[in-house]
């Protein structure tokens, strides 16, 4: 008689148990679940709004209005990609769908403020009890993620007000008798003061029939707009463009498990994964020419060890690289390198190797420009003897450079030099893994850290005098960066 | 000493190699694996204050791990992508170790797309029911049938096993997994 197949199942996870190393430090995981409950507590009174993920708005440019997005012509396979059109329905403050707003017109204000700067300004907002239409607000987690009512983006203010940042916000909302499901706005905001609703997401979800949706991820260039938008209902990721100028909107692709999109300066670089398949292609700027052609080139890989370091492959041709410096970064032989992660294009998780003979981590980040390459010493795992990158490590591209946190501190990593970020409030805020567990905001007085674990947000101001006023304004891509 | 201290203390020492692999099924790549559990170890401890026994801890740590590991694919994807051909051989040596202790597993696991993945791992290693399967993955009731149904014939017909009925498989929620 053949064995059930749960038999084998545990039979086989039972066998590479016994074959896997215990890497895991209890003392890091302690460590972290401590700072996470003590920030959490902390966090109790002052909730800022729900950045649920952002990335560069890059210089403005125009189209001609009357062009018009045309439909995409694929050059392979599944997931087909698609050219369905609809028009996109920028925020309406009308009331046509439910708009969260904080608990008074003050909250809100403190919010978005134009004398600080959109979304960075942040306040204590108490939970929303208010009804809005015939949908109250719910809570994420004790507190509620209010949706600030914008007004819709004019198009012509985008010349005269710049904005920088392009990201998604999340309220949740609840009808009655349902479970919360999120309210998606893509709000474009500059340091000076703009702040618009590009999109409402799930204003356009329900008019194209996709019902509640969430954003991955979200790229601007010009007057448009490309996000990887996630449908609640069946857990499918669509590729959506949207034309500011025109109010026209394209299906790039559908059906995805995951989708994910970025611009490249020079095209829109979409990915995604189907069941059977794998997107990965380059879309022109106005969605008219699309290849997979030399999407899949890693630009920025660690190609090599050497006895002088590492070797780094470049964007441009594969005679672009360097040798990392072996004065800051001891060379160590590949066998005793374990690097996670890649160094990429700004915005892209870093590059954490180990040196496995101290124990010690290493953070690589590419910055802006000329690819030069900033490092920062991580430190050792602690007091465990895991072999995992220190948990409270973080990178976020920030004024042409990177802020890093690590267990020495905060850290911006800009051309030629370090400089420690004086963060007297930051002790207890360090990132974990410089993935969706931080968001990292600029403001002409600082910067700031979101933790959005568990659906809780907070900012804390940092003595950021070293970003001088002219940098700060016209010299850096506001991400805010999972 | 906080009361859930003990609790992720007693977990990460003795199950975090369990986890791993079961992690590993998942992703098919031990350092994933590793940092998936880490990742899972720190927010079930975050978010919950307390669990009746390790058993009941674990089987949210599982829970977590494939929740994450399904919305973090696109990551995965982005970063596998830019990973140089190095960098894969050496990650491939390191998991030359769990592939070895059941590589007819590891390569039949390999064959299922991310959800049916997914879905058995919840269903037959983690005990969930449908409904809770449902709720971890963000999936409906019905599409987690459908993903266990194929998922589970497809493994059984790799492994040789017969497959246990979706609906009844065993749940032992006294006992622990060895």
């Amino acid at each position: 008689m053949s064995e059930s197949l749960s038999a084998r199942m545990r039979r086989g996870e039972a066998a590479m148990a016994e074959a896997s190393p215990a890497p895991i430090s209890a003392t890091t995981v302690v460590g972290a679940v401590r700072r996470r409950r003590a920030w959490r507590a902390s966090a109790a009174s002052g909730v800022a709004v729900a950045v649920v993920a952002a990335v560069a708005w890059s210089a403005v440019t125009w189209m001609p209005e009357e062009q018009t997005v045309p439909a995409v012509t694929p050059t392979r396979g599944t997931p087909t990609p698609t050219s369905e059109s609809a028009s996109s329905t920028p925020a309406d403050s009308d009331g046509t769908l439910p708009v969260l707003v904080p608990a008074s017109q003050e909250e809100a204000d403190r919010l978005i403020d134009p004398s600080t700067g959109p979304t960075f300004e942040v306040g204590a907002v108490r939970p929303a009890s208010q009804v809005a239409g015939d949908v109250a607000a719910s809570s994420c987690v004790d507190e509620l993620c209010g949706r600030v009512d914008l007004p819709a983006v004019d198009v012509d203010s985008l010349d005269r007000d710049s904005p920088t940042t392009i990201m998604a916000t999340t309220a949740w909302a609840t009808g009655e008798g349902d479970p919360g499901y999120p309210l998606v706005s893509l709000v474009l905001a500059s340091p000076v003061g703009f702040a618009a609703t590009a999109v409402d997401v799930s204003a356009w979800a329900q008019d194209a029939g996709w019902g509640p949706v969430s954003v991955d991820d979200v790229a601007g260039e010009g007057t448009r707009i490309v996000a990887a938008v996630r449908r609640v209902d069946d857990n499918t990721s669509g590729i959506v463009m949207w034309d500011l100028a025109t109010g026209d909107s394209v299906v790039l692709a559908s059906g995805l498990e995951s989708a994910s999109v970025e611009w490249d300066g020079s095209a829109w670089l979409v990915y995604g994964v189907a069941v059977d398949d794998t997107l990965g292609a380059s879309v022109s700027a106005d969605a008219t020419e699309w290849t997979t052609e030399g999407v899949e080139v890693a630009p920025g890989s660690v190609v090599s060890h050497t006895q002088e370091g590492p070797v780094l492959l470049f964007p441009g041709s594969a005679d672009s690289w360097r040798i990392l410096d072996g004065d800051v970064y001891p060379a160590v032989p590949a066998d005793q390198t374990d690097c996670r992660g890649g160094v990429s294009s700004p915005g892209q998780p870093a590059l954490r190797c180990r040196d496995s003979e101290s124990g010690r981590w290493w953070g690589f980040a590419l910055v802006p420009g000329d690819g030069w390459v900033a490092l920062v010493d991580l430190g050792a795992q602690g007091e465990g003897e895991g072999t995992l990158p220190p948990i409270d490590s973080a990178f976020a591209p920030l004024g042409g450079g990177y802020l890093v946190a690590h267990e020495g501190g905060f850290d911006w990593l800009v051309r030629d030099e370090v400089r420690p970020v004086d963060a007297p409030q930051a002790q207890p805020m360090r990132g974990v893994s410089g993935t969706r567990e931080w968001v990292w905001v600029v403001s002409p007085d600082g910067v700031g850290v979101v933790d959005n674990f568990p659906l809780y947000s907070r900012v804390i101001a940092h003595d950021m005098t070293q970003l001088s006023v002219e940098q700060y304004r016209f010299g850096f891509n506001a991400d805010i960066a999972w | 000493m906080s009361r859930w201290q003990p609790m992720a203390e007693e977990l990460v020492r003795t199950r975090q190699r369990a986890l791993i692999a079961y992690a590993y099924l998942l992703t098919r790549d031990a350092a994933a694996a590793e940092d998936l559990v880490q990742d899972a170890l720190v927010r079930t401890f975050t978010g919950r204050a307390h669990f009746e026994s390790i058993h009941s801890a674990e089987g949210y740590v599982r829970r977590a791990i494939a929740s994450a590991f399904l919305d973090g694919r696109r990551r995965v994807v982005r970063r596998t992508r830019r990973e140089s051909a190095v960098a894969l051989m050496e990650a491939q040596q390191s998991h030359a170790a769990l592939v070895e202790a059941d590589a007819d597993l590891a390569l039949a696991m390999s064959q299922l797309a991310p959800r049916e993945r997914a879905c058995v791992a919840l269903r037959y290693l983690a005990d969930m029911s449908v409904a809770q399967t449902a709720e971890a993955l963000d999936l409906s009731q019905g599409a987690v049938k459908r993903y266990t149904h194929d998922g589970a014939a497809a493994l059984a017909r790799l492994l040789g096993a017969t497959v246990d009925d979706a609906d009844t498989v065993a749940i032992d929620v006294k006992g622990g997994r060895s």
